[in-house]
């Protein structure tokens, strides 16, 4: 007899159990309200349902008694379980107090001081608050496609509520508690209409760097400069760089830079080079192995057919396309001056070859040597000045360039023999700094 | 009964955990920081205790965000960086309590974007002081004490040379003539002695364009071999007595660039935790070398080789020794 009521004694006890549960009460109902392709909301349809039952649950983490904060509130969001983890698309920043900006805005003109956080504001009973779990804005791509299988379907909600402080902004406690919830299906037209409204967007606007390069490049003025175009590999043409049939001013400040000066004993006479920021000119027919096309709707990259200069003529490395000229460089043309203190042509490795040809016994060899030599040396004697450099510029970059040089080195012909670092500047022009190298014991 | 019990020492398990936050000891489970102001309205957290099962790794996939006070608006190039007006006279009222931390990583495959992401608490402890250990290490006991490291946290020393005025410590140093660097670390074991790491002499030798970091992190090396250092000398015995201790350190960097000359000092503090399990072993053939190098380029007049013998410069130039 005792056995028999066993079972009976489970299922009144199982009912009882179950009956206690949330599982009982039925799942709480939304509706989706489709905002735009990507942005959906679950609004309550809560006037048929009582939730008063639903409490946060207690224990999960303790709640502090009180906040260093004037401006706190509770942040409540719903999170669906079929958008898989937490918050990954959740839109945090649709709190009721606006947009972030603003928020930052009322604290600085409240200017608030250390003073104010000398008090401790009591926290709020956390109570849910189901208004909010209606402004929850969901971005999923084809929502509603997506959601269309979810319709009618039992699933797990995360309600969740942190306790945020304004100003500063900080967020301290989190509570959480799970809700089963059913998906109806879409919200009728009107229904909560005053819900969907999109938040103002809170991210900044994000300003795109390059936007110099989406402007059209002014044509420059000069008849002597000719653009050459290039792929822009968007479909079109661009400018990138000028060909010349003149050297080519320089775009920029030049000056002597402050590299180590090389003192030469060659021959018996004296020769020192210094540094420059001026750009090297070539002169041939080719940009960086590239032709120059001419015409601005064929440029693909390869298209050999395409316009371009064939005769030679005269580009820089990086020239200024709105203002023209050649830009100035980290390290450019050297200049080689005599014991007379003039510049009288060829750049530094120009000089070189003129140096070892001197120094050779057999001109042959030398000859020889350069032809054998994997670099053309016909680039050596064609770097040519910028268009407007004179004499009295070079002196006075030389000069800018002895009073800030940390060393200098000596060769006795081609052969580097010694090296003098130099506590602090050591010359104040050229004509010093020529001395000191003739006055060294070779 | 037993549930109330149960119930009750839960509960002052929790208010155990909030009693702790406020003190100077960290819980285990808690990620904790410590800070240091980078201005008047900003300042920088470190993190100096991890906690089991919230892995923070610099991966680019995973970003970790801790919701400490802060501006909502103006963001730092660095993500560990906070803008808060007035920190100095506002953080430390924050100091001991308990924030919010979440982490997430993503997985990106083409246009769909898999996010994992994890909340947790996290605590802000206070300014970063020398004692807060920077990492742990281990002992592996027996006649050839060795060192390992277990753990490096965010309060890692580290210097910047040369500060430029947009604060950029990312930019390199250059150098034209002269550059050469020193760097040299001492680990002051208590009542035993001092432990060298160093001395790290590079320079530019053909004195020409050289271009050097400018930021440089202190030497924590993986396995540190205490008998690579002659004039100190010390046992399992005498270490054993320094487990749980924590080991001051000093670190000297210094440069000289051109006609200027730049010395830093920094203080710090490692802990040795205790024996390394028995897993851990040292094999010093599989070692790597401490390299604490910072040049990334030299050129002579602009270029990085030699024109007519083909000569990296920088390999032929830069001279890089260790003193003993």
């Amino acid at each position: 007899m005792k056995y028999r009521a066993m079972p009976i004694f489970v299922m009144i006890f199982l009912f009882v159990f179950l009956a206690e549960s949330a599982w009982s009460k039925g799942p709480v109902q939304f509706c989706a309200s489709f905002e735009d392709e990507s942005h959906y909301r679950l609004l309550l349809l809560d006037e048929q349902q009582p939730l008063s039952d639903l409490k946060p649950q207690p224990g999960k983490q303790a709640i502090p008694d009180s906040i260093d904060c004037e401006h706190h509130f509770w942040a409540h969001s719903l999170w669906p379980s079929f958008e898989g983890d937490k918050r990954s698309n959740f839109k945090r920043f649709n709190y009721d107090v606006g947009n972030p900006r603003d928020i930052d805005k009322q604290c600085r003109t409240n200017a608030l001081s250390a003073k104010d956080f000398l008090k401790k504001f009591a926290v709020p009973k956390l109570e849910w608050n189901y208004a909010s779990i209606d402004a929850s804005l969901y971005e999923r791509d084809s929502a509603e496609k997506f959601l269309k299988r979810f319709y009618n379907k039992v699933f797990t909600g995360y309600w969740m509520a942190d306790l945020v402080c304004v100003c500063p902004h900080f967020e301290a406690s989190h509570q959480s508690r799970t809700i089963k919830a059913k998906l109806i299906g879409k919200c009728k037209p009107d229904f909560k209409k005053e819900k969907r409204i999109i938040p103002e967007s809170y991210e900044l606007q994000i300003k795109f760097d390059d936007d110099e390069d989406n402007k059209i490049i002014p044509k420059l003025k000069n008849p002597n400069w000719i653009p050459c175009y290039r792929d822009d590999w968007k479909g079109g043409c661009e400018i990138r760089n000028y060909a010349s049939k003149n050297t080519i001013p320089v775009h920029g400040q030049t000056s002597g830079i402050d590299e180590s000066l090389e003192c030469y004993h060659v021959d018996g006479k004296f020769y020192l080079n210094f540094a420059t920021n001026l750009p090297k000119i070539s002169y041939g027919t080719s940009l960086d192995y590239q032709p120059c096309y001419t015409d601005s709707t064929r440029c693909k990259y390869g298209d050999y057919s395409a316009p371009q200069l064939k005769t030679p003529f005269y580009s820089c490395e990086k020239f200024n396309l709105k203002e023209g000229g050649c830009e100035t460089v980290s390290h450019g043309l050297d200049f080689i001056v005599a014991e007379d203190l003039k510049f009288h042509g060829w750049n530094r490795e120009g000089y070189f070859y003129f140096f070892r040809q001197k120094t050779e016994n057999e001109l042959d060899d030398f000859l020889g040597n350069i032809f054998y030599n994997r670099k053309p040396f016909k680039e050596y004697y064609s770097d040519i000045l910028p268009e407007g450099i004179s004499d009295k510029d070079i002196s006075r970059m030389g000069d800018e360039a002895v009073r800030v040089t940390p060393g200098m080195f000596f060769y006795d012909g081609l052969s580097k023999v010694g090296y003098e670092k130099f506590e602090k500047p050591m010359f104040k022009n050229l004509k010093e700094a020529l001395q000191h190298c003739k006055e060294h014991r070779f | 009964m037993i549930r109330k019990t149960f119930a009750s020492i839960l509960f002052l398990g929790i208010s155990a955990l909030f009693t702790f936050a406020t003190s100077s000891e960290i819980p285990d489970n808690i990620p904790a920081y410590c800070i240091t102001f980078t201005s008047d309205n900003s300042y920088k957290t470190s993190l100096i205790h991890k906690a089991k099962g919230i892995e923070i790794s610099r991966s680019y996939s995973q970003t970790t965000f801790n919701n400490f006070p802060r501006n909502l608006i103006d963001s730092s190039l660095e993500s560990n960086v906070y803008h808060l007006e007035n920190a100095k006279e506002i953080l430390p009222k924050f100091y001991g309590k308990i924030f919010r931390g979440s982490q997430s990583e993503s997985d990106c495959n083409g246009h769909k974007v898999k996010r994992k992401e994890k909340e947790f608490d996290v605590l802000l402890v206070g300014p970063c002081v020398k004692s807060m250990p920077v990492a742990h290490y281990c002992l592996i006991e027996g006649k050839q004490p060795i060192l390992h490291r277990t753990e490096t946290f965010e309060n890692i020393p580290k210097v910047t040379l040369f500060e430029t005025s947009d604060g950029n410590r990312y930019s390199d140093i250059y150098c034209s003539g002269t550059a050469k660097m020193e760097n040299i670390t001492a680990w002051d074991f208590p009542e035993i002695g001092k432990f060298k790491l160093g001395h790290f002499v590079e320079e530019d030798t053909c004195h020409g364009q050289s271009y050097w970091r400018r930021n440089n992190t202190t030497i924590l090396p993986e396995y540190i071999d205490l008998s690579a250092d002659t004039a100190f000398s010390v046992t399992t015995p005498q270490l054993k007595q320094l487990y749980g201790k924590n080991i001051p350190i000093t670190w000297d960097i210094s440069m000289e660039c051109n006609f200027d000359k730049v010395n830093k000092h920094i203080e710090y503090e490692i802990l040795i935790t205790g024996k390394c399990p028995s897993k851990i072993k040292y094999n010093s053939k599989k070692q790597q070398a401490i390299e604490p190098w910072s040049n990334s380029k030299l050129k002579i007049h602009g270029k990085d080789y030699d024109y007519y013998t083909n000569k990296n410069w920088q390999e032929f130039c830069i001279e890089r020794k260790v003193i003993k």
